[in-house]
Parts: C-alpha cells; structure tokens; sequence
C-alpha cells in the first residue's frame, strides 16, 4: 500500500498541469512586463517633460538676471559732458525700436520693441565687454537670444540681428496667442520703454518629443517676474 | 523584482523634479538673501542709523573714504565662521571679487575690523537672511570699470563724487564741492544648499538731495521771470526788535564761518540773466541785503543741473519725499510739524500743497512744500526751505522770526498743476512784505541737510558666481 502511495506521488504532473501553469506564468510575466513597459514609456515621458522644464527655467533664471541689471552703468555714472557725447558708455534699461534714440515710443501701441515677442535691454554685465543690447525674440517656435556691443546712433535690433542665436525651442506661445514679454510701470507714469518696472516673462514650451503612451505632446508653462532695479534715466 | 526596478524609476523621477526645483528656490533665495544685505549695507551707513557703520567708511566725519579702505559686515550662521579674507581654496566665503575690481587682493588692503550684521532677532528667535558678508569700498574709476571723465584712462586713486546729477572724478585728494562721495556695497549669500549669489549697489549719501549743498544764495529765484518783493523800509540790521519791515534783511554773509574768515553767497541769486534788472530793482533799500565783499548781493547764480529743469526739480522732490521723516498731504500749518523736532533732531518734511508757517516756534531740518508757502515771521526755521511746485512764498504779517540756512523757490507746474514740460521752469516768486528778520544764509546748515538723507542707490548689478 505504502509502495503504491510513493509510485503514485511520483508520477509527476499531468499534461492538464503543465498547461495551466504555463499559462499562469504567461499570463503573469505579460502582467509584469506590461507594467514594466508603460512605466519606461512613463519615465522616458517624464524625462522629456523634466527636460523641458529645466530648459524653460533656465531661460526665465536668465532673463530675470538680464533685466535685474538693465541700465547698468546709467547715465549718471558719467559726466555730463561724457554722458552727452559717449552714450554708448551707459545703459537705458530698454532699448526700443523704431527711432531708438531719437524718439520714444508707446509699449503696445507704436512700440515694435519692447513688445509680447521682443525685449531688448542695455547693460554691462561684466568689466570687459562695454555697454550691451541683450535682445530676445521670438521667432516662429524659438526663442532667440543675441547679444551685440551698443552703438552711438545705431538701431538696437538690427545690430542685434546677426547676433541671435536658439535660446530655447519649441516655444509655444505665438501659436496660443499668449505674450512672452508684458510688462508692469512706474506709478503713474506714461507707457514708454523707460518707464518699464517690471517684466512678466511666460513661457509655454512643448516637449520635443510626443509622449510614448499618449502619442501628444506635452506642455511646460513657466511664469516669472524680474524687477528693473536701475534709475531710468 | 520587477515591481523594485519600477517604483525605483519613480522615485528617481520624483527626485530629479524635486531637486531642480530646490535648486531654483535655493537661487532665488540666495538672490534675496544678497539683496538683504545691501539693504543692511546701505542703511547702516547713514549716519543717522542705531547700528550706523559709518565710523568703519568714514572715520573722521566728514572725511573722504581712503581708496583702499575696505569695512565688511559679516553675517555667520550658528557655529560658523565667514572670513572673506581667508583666500585659500577651500573657503567658500572668500572675497576674490575684490581683486576682480581693484586688480589687487583684498588682503593688501586696508580692511577694518569686521563688523557683526544686526539682521537677526536673537530675542524674537527671528533669523537672518543668509547672506554671508557685506563690503563697503569707496568707487574710482577703475573699481568701476567706468572712464567718469572720457580721458581715456580709469584712475584708480582718486574717489568718485556724485553731486546729484552725475558723478565726477575728485583732483588732487580733494572732494567735488557740494558733492557726495560714491561707495560701492557689494553683497555674497550662500544658502544651504549651495546657492550663491553676488549683488552690488553704487551708493552716494543724499542721492539726489545732494544737490542741496551747493544752494549758491541765501533766497535763490530758480527759474524764468522770476519776482521778489520786499518790505519797502527796513534799517537793515536783522535785530529783530520786532518793528516790521525795519529789522528784514536778506544776509548772504556765513553766519557758519570761522571767526575772521568771512564768506558768502549773494543775498538774492537768480538764474536767468533776464530778470537780474527787476529783481535788482526790487531789492532796496540795498542796506538790507548783504552779501561778502566781492559777491553782489543780487546776483546771478549756476545751479546744478537737477535744479535746472522742471523734471529735475520733481525728481528731486520725489527723492526726498520717498525718505521724508513727514509726509503732509493737503493744506497744513506749523501744529502739524512733528513735536520731537529739535536743533538735535532735524527732520525732513514735505508738504504735498499749501503750508502755513506760523507760530513762535523754530522747525530744524529739511522743509519742502509743493503748493504756497505762507509765511508768519513769527516763527523761524534752521535748515532749508524749498517751495518746488507752485513755487510762490506770501508773506505779509510782521514778526522777529528768521530763516537761517538757505531758501530755494522754483516754479515746476502749471495752474492745474500739471509738470510743466522741460527745460524751462516757470515764474516763482519771493514776497516778504510784512517784515520779519528774513534770511540768514548759514552754510552748516545747509550742507547738514545731505545728511538727513539716507544713501541712495545710484545702480544694481548681479556678479555672476561660479561655485569654487
């Protein structure tokens, strides 16, 4: 009896076993493996989404920092007399077009520049390079920057216009209407480019890539503000 | 172990986002943390400051900030030590920002001892920004990396002045008369996480109100068809026995000058050529305006250039109402002068329309009224009077009260009270026809006025950092 009990324990598994236990182990490791890959396409996702965020803030860092030192050295760092003759030696906070200098204009309305797309500031921002135009434009989806010295009589945008290298691609905000530059002014005070207190920098920047488990591409919106802190002149 | 290598790639993710972040929040703070000490900077060089570290700039009063005098606020957190002159590698606080502007080491300088930041409240267990240091230099045109005079070379001896218009180089050691010297504050903050930003202001004391100092006459007519009207008698000698019109006198002589060293302005000065004739005309008996032997008593003046313009005096006024010990709005009078005023404690006060200068009292410092100065001689004031607006001062009753300091009126907006457009300033006018002891010019008090005024901040600008 007891022999016969071991000869049938010993028989192995039936063929009814083997099958449901293959597709067991199928369907659990297909589990696995799904879950596996929807979180690598989630990460690889994700990973586009972190890169363009740290792009986009990037940028705004840089653009907070440039106009912080907009209009340094101005124009009371000089004499007089050198001011009169030499303002190239000394920064504006913004540079404006059409008829820089020789006439101001009114942001939003006859202003190209300072405008939703273009912001063009004046400073030094180190001891070697003199007094710069640093202009920003938006172009199509992406986001230039150049940098040029700053002329006696000359037209800030074109000057800068050589000069514009990709800053930042895939910019979304002329396709959704939404301005990347607006800006806040001294109390009470008229609408010119000098008077510009504040810059309200918004950017909405898509991933390069579509998403891997949705086929869209994702969006990034970052918002600063950077305070002019130098006189107007 | 599947479930391992997915939750593990979350977490990685969330750690990244997390960590970019920190970061920004930790540069963002550092900014703000470097901007707090050059607000701590800038206010504790005023004189007037509880904590003032004017002592460590400018150790003699009134002296020159040396070019190679450096004084550093330094603000360690608990436990810490921040020693921007230790330059070795290995510390984070090092200042070799100094070297970067004046071509030599902090090290060979001559750098006071430092000074403890007074940003913490240790009773209220508030914390201080993070900032590490603070330092004061004086400015020159090399530090600067600026030509001031576009003579083609940065001198890097001879400090900066500002005289509220421009800055100027000094010559010869010797300061810009009337002007301010320039000083750079230049702040670091570190934060915990590694952070750090520089920042830097050009200050100058007084700002725009040092343009004040060099007030060139005892009454100064600023502007274009300017009026004066005296008292039509007088004996001209200021006793003050309280007869009307027989004690008023406009004195240019420096009631403040040493003893056997006269000096002076004219008694009336104005600004257009044009109305030289009048005002002459009106000035008389001419026993009643003095000036110094060699200064006409009526005569014409130069300003500075902020004085100049109607844009430039509204700048000016602005300047100081933004710093005013007492801001006045509307129509007031002598009883709403602050009680704490005294020869001790002068004070700035700007009237933002009419102003009835009344009583027995004395005021003491800076006043500025923007509509019309009514003037009862019964009272007197130290310091300056500046009637920028309407520019009209009405006088007519008697007294024994004087001005001593200086008075200046300028006419800088319209009847409606629009600014009037640049260059030209309109008609102020003087009338003083009630007596009084009239205006002593006193130079003392004049250039104390500067004083009243914190520093103003000429620039900004960031340092860009890399982490060494």
């Amino acid at each position: 009896m007891d022999s016969k009990r071991r000869n049938a324990s010993a028989r192995g598994f039936s063929l009814v076993e083997l099958l449901v236990g293959t597709i067991l182990f199928t369907i659990i490791t297909g589990i696995a493996f799904s879950v596996l890959l929807s979180s690598q396409l989630r990460y690889q996702g994700e990973s586009n989404v972190t890169e363009v965020f740290q792009q986009a803030n990037i940028a705004i860092d840089q653009i907070t920092r440039d106009v912080h030192s907009a209009g340094y050295p101005p124009r009371s760092s000089l004499s007089t007399n050198v001011a009169n003759t030499s303002p190239n030696l000394y920064a504006l906070p913004f540079a404006w077009a059409p008829s820089y200098p020789a006439t101001t204009c009114t942001v939003g309305a006859t202003c190209t520049v300072p405008g939703d797309y273009e912001l063009i500031v004046e400073a030094q921002t180190d001891n070697n390079n003199g007094v710069q135009w640093i202009r920003y434009s938006l172009q199509g989806t992406t986001l230039l920057r150049g940098v040029a010295p700053k002329q006696i009589g000359a037209d800030p945008v074109g000057s800068t216009a050589g000069f514009l290298v990709p800053y930042l691609e895939n910019v979304m905000n002329s396709t959704k209407s939404l301005p990347v530059f607006s800006y806040g002014y001294d109390a009470g005070a008229t609408h010119v480019p000098s008077n510009i207190r504040e810059v309200n920098v918004s950017l909405i920047v898509q991933s390069p890539q579509p998403d891997p488990q949705t086929r869209q591409y994702r969006t990034v919106t970052l918002t600063g503000q950077a305070i002019r802190f130098n006189p107007n002149q | 172990m599947l479930i391992s290598v997915v939750a593990t790639a979350l977490i990685l993710m969330a750690g990244t986002e997390s960590a970019m972040k920190s970061n920004y929040k930790s540069a963002m703070q550092a900014f703000y943390d470097a901007k707090a000490g050059l607000e701590e900077g800038r206010g504790r060089l005023w004189a007037r400051n509880p904590n003032s570290v004017g002592g460590c700039v400018l150790p003699a009063g009134g002296a020159v900030m040396p070019a190679n005098q450096v004084c550093y606020i330094v603000n360690p957190s608990a436990g810490e030590v921040v020693n921007p002159l230790d330059l070795s590698a290995g510390n984070p606080y090092a200042d070799f920002e100094y070297q970067q502007e004046w071509g030599r080491p902090v090290t060979a300088a001559a750098v006071q001892p430092l000074i403890n930041s007074t940003s913490a409240v240790a009773g209220a267990n508030i914390a201080g920004p993070l900032y590490k240091w603070v330092r004061i230099t004086p400015r020159t045109e090399f530090s600067g990396q600026i030509d001031v005079d576009g003579n083609g070379f940065k001198d890097s001896l001879n400090p900066l002045f500002f005289d509220g218009t421009q800055q100027l180089l000094s010559t010869a050691s010797n300061p810009v008369p009337g002007a301010s010297q320039v000083l750079t504050v230049t702040a670091l903050a570190v934060t915990p996480y590694g952070s750090r930003r520089m920042v830097q202001y050009t200050v100058a004391a007084g700002g725009t109100a040092a343009a004040l100092a060099t007030l060139p006459s005892a009454l100064t007519l600023d502007g274009n068809g300017v009026s004066f009207t005296g008292p039509a008698g007088g004996n001209g000698n200021g006793n003050g026995n309280g007869n009307g019109g027989s004690n008023f006198q406009i004195n240019g002589n420096d009631s403040s000058a040493p003893p056997g060293a006269p000096s002076g302005v004219p008694a009336i000065g104005y600004t257009n050529s044009s109305d030289g004739t009048n005002i002459t005309a009106a000035a008389v008996p001419t026993a009643n305006y003095l000036s110094p032997s060699g200064v006409p008593n009526v005569g014409m003046v130069s300003l500075p250039a902020i004085l100049q313009t109607p844009s430039g005096l509204n700048s000016l006024v602005q300047g100081i109402t933004q710093n005013a010990d007492l801001v006045l709005n509307g129509t007031a009078d002598q009883n709403d002068l602050p009680s704490t005023m005294s020869a001790q404690n002068p004070m700035v006060v700007v009237v933002n329309g009419n102003f009835n200068l009344h009583g027995n009292g004395t005021g003491y410092g800076l006043l500025v009224v923007t509509g019309v100065l009514d003037y009862d001689p019964d009272a007197s004031w130290n310091g300056v009077i500046m009637v920028i607006g309407k520019g009209i001062v009405n006088s007519t009753k008697g007294g024994v009260g004087v001005i001593n300091g200086a008075v200046l009126v300028a006419t800088t907006r319209d009847a409606s009270g629009n600014l009037l457009p640049d260059p030209n300033l309109g008609h102020s006018s003087y009338t003083q026809t009630g007596g009084g002891s009239g205006i002593q010019y006193n130079s003392a008090l004049v250039g104390s006025t500067r004083a009243l005024m914190p520093f103003q901040v000429l620039s900004f600008r960031e340092i860009a950092q890399t982490t060494p």
